[in-house]
């Protein structure tokens, strides 16, 4: 319990287990792994993440089209030790313009009438 | 996004390739990307060339397009993956101005071509290119080797071809591989048209196709005429090209005539039958 690094991969499928990771891993970089067919897109994920986003090292997500808009506009904030991303959804996809702060290529722009502003 | 280094987009919103080309200036550590290459937005600035200077691995998607890879410096000793329908060009659009900026994309000494699973993949002191494809037939395959500079290729491997293709794109596959000095066909159906192919008198002009060939290793499933081989040997040795070493390996219970046995070992430094 004293090493944080024993606790820095999340699938957000448990809210409680989320917490206490985020928790026992201090200030550590955390590692993400979110896919829907899990289940985990839940209160595990939109409670505790988006707080952590600047502890992001790693995250992979595989959501259904729709999510994948909540859960991009859920981590607004900068993700400055990202060294892995993978997202996949596949059908009509929004990403959200404020994903990492506006930080990665696709939110710079305005997708029209797709756009989630 | 500097510290990034990986990179997986699989997403079907339409990317310009300004964009793409924004971020992967955002991310210069960037070792592996793979994306969806919908890029059919091509808005980038003319003579706009951003360098992937870390990247080993990109996985370009099915059918990628060159207006973005005209904006790419892609270096060498990287993999790139793609998907192709076949016949058409494994990179859409052209000119191919793409070639330059693609130092991987030379120098291939060796080839691999897989009729079974299919694929095509280039290799050499400069990178590999990995197309993968839906085409089975063998000819559509060979037919792709034509994008590239073969001349280079010292080694081409044929397996798993279970549709025969016809002579004469065999034929042209292999008059550019002048360098060629292994050929292996592996469980292909008919291995005869390839050896005619290397027979000189398939030549109108009397031009050596594969002169520098020294190796073929033929490993087969069904009947097999060693008769072809030997023609095929014997017509090179004529000509001063006398292959170096010969194999042939029968799934099945062979036998092989000694006359033919010892025609083979006439016109060949070495000789392996198994069975």
């Amino acid at each position: 319990m004293s090493r944080p690094a024993l606790w820095t991969n999340l699938d957000c499928v448990d809210a409680d287990k989320t917490r206490v990771y985020l928790e026992r891993s201090k200030s550590s970089p955390i590692n993400l792994w979110l896919n829907s067919y899990y289940g985990a897109l839940s209160d595990a994920f939109f409670d505790h993440i988006p707080g952590a986003t600047g502890r992001l090292k790693s995250m992979d997500v595989n959501v259904e089209p729709g999510e994948l808009e909540l859960v991009s506009a859920s981590l607004s904030h900068p993700a400055p030790l990202l060294e892995v991303l993978s997202m996949c959804s596949y059908g009509d996809s929004v990403l959200s313009p404020t994903l990492f702060d506006g930080d990665l290529f696709v939110t710079r722009v305005a997708f029209g009438a797709r756009c989630s502003h | 996004m500097v510290n990034l280094t990986s990179f997986t987009l699989k997403h079907e919103l339409p990317i310009s390739v300004r964009q793409f080309l924004d971020f992967f200036e955002s991310a210069p550590h960037l070792r592996e990307v793979d994306i969806l290459p919908i890029t059919s937005i091509s808005d980038a600035q003319d003579g706009r060339l951003v360098p992937l200077v870390c990247l080993q691995r990109m996985d370009a998607g099915h059918h990628p397009s060159s207006s973005l890879f005209n904006h790419l410096l892609i270096p060498a000793g990287t993999l790139l993956m793609m998907g192709v329908d076949l016949p058409s060009p494994p990179i859409d659009g052209r000119p191919p101005r793409f070639i330059d900026n693609l130092k991987n994309l030379s120098n291939f000494t060796k080839i691999k071509l897989h009729g079974g699973t299919p694929y095509v993949r280039f290799k050499g002191p400069n990178g590999e290119v990995w197309m993968r494809t839906r085409a089975t037939q063998v000819q559509l395959l060979l037919g792709s080797l034509a994008n590239f500079d073969t001349s280079k290729t010292e080694r081409l491997r044929i397996m798993d071809c279970k549709n025969p293709p016809s002579s004469d794109p065999v034929y042209q596959a292999l008059l550019p591989m002048k360098s060629l000095h292994t050929l292996k066909l592996h469980r292909c159906q008919d291995s005869h048209i390839f050896i005619y192919a290397l027979c000189p008198s398939m030549s109108s002009s009397g031009a050596m196709v594969c002169p520098k060939l020294e190796q073929l290793d033929i490993v087969y499933e069904l009947a097999f005429d060693i008769r072809g081989v030997v023609a095929t040997v014997a017509a090179r040795a004529s000509k001063g090209t006398k292959l170096k070493s010969v194999k042939i390996s029968a799934w099945s219970e062979v036998v092989y005539s000694q006359t033919d046995m010892l025609e083979l070992k006439k016109h060949v430094l070495d000789v392996e039958c198994d069975p």
